[in-house]
């Protein structure tokens, strides 16, 4: 019975969440609080529960639902999971979950926030389960609405800028997307993305199918985000609330790697498996893993440094679906999943010592380790993963995609091998200037993590060690699905 | 015509002959009867707007009519827009009853006028006749320059009346100009013989243009718009709502009637099928929706007052309808038709909170809203819904109009439409910008100064309601708007 509804259940839970979340006075903060952690709770259990049940050997799509919508346009209720669509819902289900804890000391409009978030979450998990081309769009923008007014009202000095630049930035890539969905249907006449897999419409003309590709390319890479795409980030990082970069960082970089997956490579296979375009993707991502250390390296700002870590991360997943092989695209899906938890924990770590100190700037940080050692533990855990230690998810994935690129473009990857020197240095040099050295006066009164700080961070540190001693867990869910994949785009 | 025909004829415009009746009754009421509560004219208005549509309705089963010896036709197409017309008008009248600015003025008349200009509209848009469209247009045009100085004691009110004359005096000139010419070649006042006449002859498409500057005037497409803004900003706000709605409507109604023998596929009235091909207007529209959009984006930009603001918006509007002209076939008239009932929902939304504000805070300055959210709460996300579904963000029903016109470019399939479909996309992106400086006041800045609460009445709530209900409700469902919409072409 549960299963026939799945989707609809889990897509739809945080919508009645937010109703609830309204229905209460704005002054119960706590039992809003409460609500909102207990739909989220919900929509966690049974993501985990569609994790577990997901047949891992079928490629076709299941848990499907398919109801007929607008008659007219031939729009349909349809959804449908593939083991990428699982792993990215498992993902949110665990982010969703911990953010809403990490948003816990938020006081102003709790109401509001809340709701709010609980509205995004239902975009998110949308986008991830949708078959349809016109519903994915319309899940795609009531993403976009909530975020800009979570960034512009719980965010920083600078949030009105920063939201602004988010909303429009992205809002250029979706109406691009948008162009790209009516081609299609005017070509087919279906908004159904397994038939629009299935039939290649563009097949025949290629150079239409290449501007298709890239306008599909540039609505997504403003998600990703690929250089040169990527200015609102930093932005919308630093002046967003905590959770909110945590949601940002975990799930919204993910959709543009969902979307290359699920919609511009398996529908314009003539254009993603072009050589020369291929190559254009692998040199992009290249860009994005050295610019974005480069840039990292630079920042005296704790959450900016951060987010450009994300981006240079970005550029593996970036290259490894331009490689398009079994080992570099399952890296790149597998990367998707271990930096939505690496970097989730580093912004978690990141608003620990905001809360304290109230400034983020590197400079004036210093031995705090001493002062700190459970949250030095887990600091170190967090930056260790995301700098790709072996015994942590992201060396797997990080593995992965140099074992596939190195068998296409063995230069590219070469160059993208000092990207991982760069990251390196540039973590050790901020856990030097952060944890270790002397004592700063200014630190002496600060207590070590609270038990909601622990909450939120353990469990990440403990997935992002299992999956790395046991990454089979999560690669099963998947393997299948980008195998077939991979056998529709390079069938041509 | 014998006693007959004429009793048959005046069966076919029984709607306008109750709405006639209304009218007299309002002036009846307001000269004989209670003169100090002149205000509940409005109802009288109401009650007759509501048996004008029962008739509308049970005409529903007539075919296509053409009445008085060819000078108006009665079909479909016209029931479309009087339905548009009748629904604006009542929501307007509701919004004058509730409106500071207007109750300050015994308002006997107001309503009266009111209903004249919804008359001529109701006959615009049924006109094939040029003598009965002019006769129209001036009925409409005349009653709203009394409207829009109807607040006599306000400065800017009467600039505005005496702008938007000044403006229209010019525009019908020309267009009557331009009917003449059409006279002197092709002997008739038939709409269709012109078109036919045009095609024959080159000199004729100069009388067209003429003929179209008044049609430009009426849909504000730029660069006949320069009243716009002023008359926007001076009008009593619903009357700019009445305007900004109803009137555009009604200019872009009679110019289809107009121009439906272009139409390839479509069968209302006369089709001219070999006219199609030496007469091919549609570059023109593929222009002036262009620089529409375009001027009414880019100047809304820099704008400070929220109805001015609104003023620009609607010009964007009007050039996203008229990319729908560019394309010209069954599916476009399809779009903006569609377009119509969605712009009606969420504009007459937006002009509301505007109205309110200037009820409650007696300004409408984008810096006095700033931090209404904590004051008036659902006022401001009221206005967040009615924007996002104008810069046309799923989901709302703003999303579904504007997806229906660029699909009708994609559809076309040429290099023109894409690039058409891409500047349209670059201006959604340019509108979302100061929609989102709106919201940005309200919702995210703090008041500069303290400022007290202010009363929210249920009326308020309720009228706010049936207009945010639709742009949501359309916006996830509108199987039944393209049903009405699709009866309109039959």
């Amino acid at each position: 019975m549960i299963d026939a509804h799945l989707l609809t259940l889990i897509v739809f839970l945080p919508i009645l969440g937010m109703v609830m979340v309204l229905a209460i006075p704005g002054s119960q903060r706590q039992l809003i609080r409460i609500t909102a952690a207990f739909f989220t709770f919900l929509v966690f259990v049974l993501s985990t529960y569609l994790f577990l049940v997901f047949d891992r050997s079928n490629v076709q799509m299941q848990f499907v639902e398919h109801y007929s919508w607008i008659s007219q346009y031939n729009i349909w209720y349809y959804m449908g999971v593939d083991g990428l669509s699982v792993i990215l819902i498992f993902l949110t289900g665990i982010l969703c979950f911990i953010a809403t804890f990490a948003a816990w000391n938020i006081e102003k409009a709790v109401k509001g926030y809340y709701a709010m978030y609980l509205l995004l979450v239902t975009g998110m998990l949308g986008v991830f389960c949708t078959l349809d081309f016109f519903l994915f769009y319309v899940f795609w923008e009531i993403m976009l609405l909530p975020m800009y007014f979570l960034i512009g009202i719980w965010g920083g000095p600078k949030r009105e800028y920063a939201a602004i630049k988010f909303f429009i930035y992205t809002l250029v890539g979706s109406v691009l997307i948008l162009l790209v969905i009516l081609a299609f249907y005017f070509k087919t006449g279906s908004f159904d993305m397994l038939e629009l897999i299935r039939e290649r419409p563009f097949q025949a003309t290629p150079v239409f199918e290449k501007v298709l590709f890239f306008a599909l390319f540039i609505g997504f890479a403003i998600k990703i985000p690929v250089f040169p795409f990527h200015t609102w980030l930093p932005d919308a990082h630093v002046e967003a609330p905590t959770a909110i970069s945590v949601i940002l960082a975990g799930i919204l970089l993910k959709m543009g790697g969902y979307g290359l997956l699920r919609i511009s490579y398996p529908m314009l296979p003539g254009a993603a498996w072009d050589d020369g375009v291929r190559y254009f993707l692998a040199i992009l991502g290249l860009v994005n893993i050295i610019y974005g250390a480069l840039c990292a390296m630079a920042q005296t700002d704790f959450k900016r440094l951060v987010a450009y870590s994300s981006i240079s991360h970005m550029g593996f997943v970036l290259l490894g679906i331009a490689v398009l092989n079994a080992e570099a695209l399952n890296g790149a899906v597998f990367m998707m999943f271990s930096h939505g938890l690496s970097s989730a924990m580093l912004f978690l770590l990141v608003g620990v010592i905001y809360d304290r100190a109230h400034h983020r700037d590197l400079s004036r940080f210093g031995g705090l380790g001493t002062k700190m050692p459970i949250y030095l533990t887990l600091s170190i855990v967090g930056f260790f993963a995301s700098l790709g230690l072996p015994g942590t998810s992201s060396f797997i994935s990080e593995i992965m995609v140099f074992l596939g690129s190195y068998q296409v473009y063995l230069g590219i990857t070469i160059a993208a091998l000092l990207g991982i020197i760069l990251t390196a240095a540039y973590i050790l040099w901020t856990v030097e200037r952060v944890y270790l050295g002397k004592l700063r006066p200014e630190f002496e009164g600060f207590s070590d993590c609270s038990g909601r700080e622990i909450f939120t961070l353990v469990p990440l540190a403990l997935l992002l060690i299992l999956f790395g001693i046991l990454p089979n867990i999560v690669l099963d869910v998947f393997r299948e699905s980008m195998q077939y994949l991979i056998q529709i785009v390079t069938l041509q | 015509m014998d006693t007959q025909t004429v009793f048959r004829n005046l069966q076919l415009v029984l709607p306008e002959i109750v709405l006639t009746l209304t009218i007299l009754a309002i002036i009846g009421y307001d000269l004989f009867l209670r003169r100090e509560t002149s205000h509940r004219t409005g109802l009288v208005a109401l009650v007759g707007l509501a048996i004008m549509a029962v008739f509308l309705i049970r005409q529903g089963t007539t075919p296509p009519t053409e009445a008085f010896m060819q000078l108006v036709r009665v079909d479909a197409f016209g029931r479309f827009f009087k339905f548009l017309f009748i629904a604006t008008t009542a929501l307007i009248v509701l919004f004058s009853l509730h409106s500071r600015e207007v109750r300050t003025y015994k308002s006997g008349e107001y309503y009266a006028i009111l209903l004249t200009a919804t008359l001529g509209m109701c006959f615009l848009v049924s006109a094939i006749n040029f003598l009965m469209f002019y006769l129209a247009i001036e009925t409409v045009s005349l009653s709203s320059y009394v409207l829009a100085g109807y607040l006599k004691r306000d400065r800017m009110s009467s600039e505005a009346a005496l702008k938007y004359l000044l403006y229209g005096a010019v525009a019908s000139g020309v267009m009557l100009f331009g009917i003449s010419y059409l006279f002197g070649i092709t002997g008739s006042f038939s709409m269709a013989a012109a078109i036919g006449g045009i095609s024959t002859q080159k000199v004729a498409l100069v009388a067209l243009l003429f003929v179209l500057v008044g049609f430009a005037f009426k849909m504000s497409l730029a660069p006949f718009h320069f009243w716009v803004p002023d008359v926007y900003q001076g009008a009593p706000t619903p009357i700019t709502a009445y305007l900004a709605v109803a009137s555009k409507a009604a200019g872009f109604g009679a110019l289809f009637r107009f121009l439906l023998p272009l139409f390839p596929d479509v069968e209302i009235g006369q089709t001219l099928q070999g006219v199609i091909a030496r007469l091919d207007v549609r570059p023109l529209f593929w222009v002036l929706a262009v620089v529409t959009m375009s001027v009414g984006n880019l100047v809304a930009i820099r704008q400070r007052d929220l109805k001015r603001l609104l003023a620009y918006s609607s010009i964007a509007h009007a050039g996203y309808i008229t990319m729908g002209l560019a394309v010209m076939n069954a599916k476009a008239l399809e779009a903006m038709l569609f377009y119509f009932v969605a712009y009606l929902f969420m504009n007459l939304g937006a002009f509301l909170v505007a109205m309110i504000l200037i009820n409650k805070l007696g300004s409408s300055l984008l810096d006095d809203c700033k931090g209404l959210v904590s004051r008036l709460p659902f006022l401001a996300v009221a206005m967040a819904v009615f924007l996002f579904s104008l810069t046309g963000m799923p989901p709302t029903v703003g999303f579904i109009a504007k997806f229906n016109i660029f699909y009708v470019l994609i559809a076309q399939g040429t290099w023109w439409y894409y690039s058409l479909a891409l500047i349209g996309v670059g201006n959604t992106v340019v509108s979302l910008y100061y929609y989102m400086r709106i919201v940005n006041a309200m919702v995210l800045q703090k008041a500069d100064v303290e400022r007290p609460p202010v009363s929210w009445s249920p009326a308020d709530g309720l009228l706010l309601l049936v207009l945010v209900v639709p742009t949501i409700v359309l916006g996830i469902y509108w199987s039944p708007l393209i049903r009405f919409v699709t009866v309109a072409l039959q």
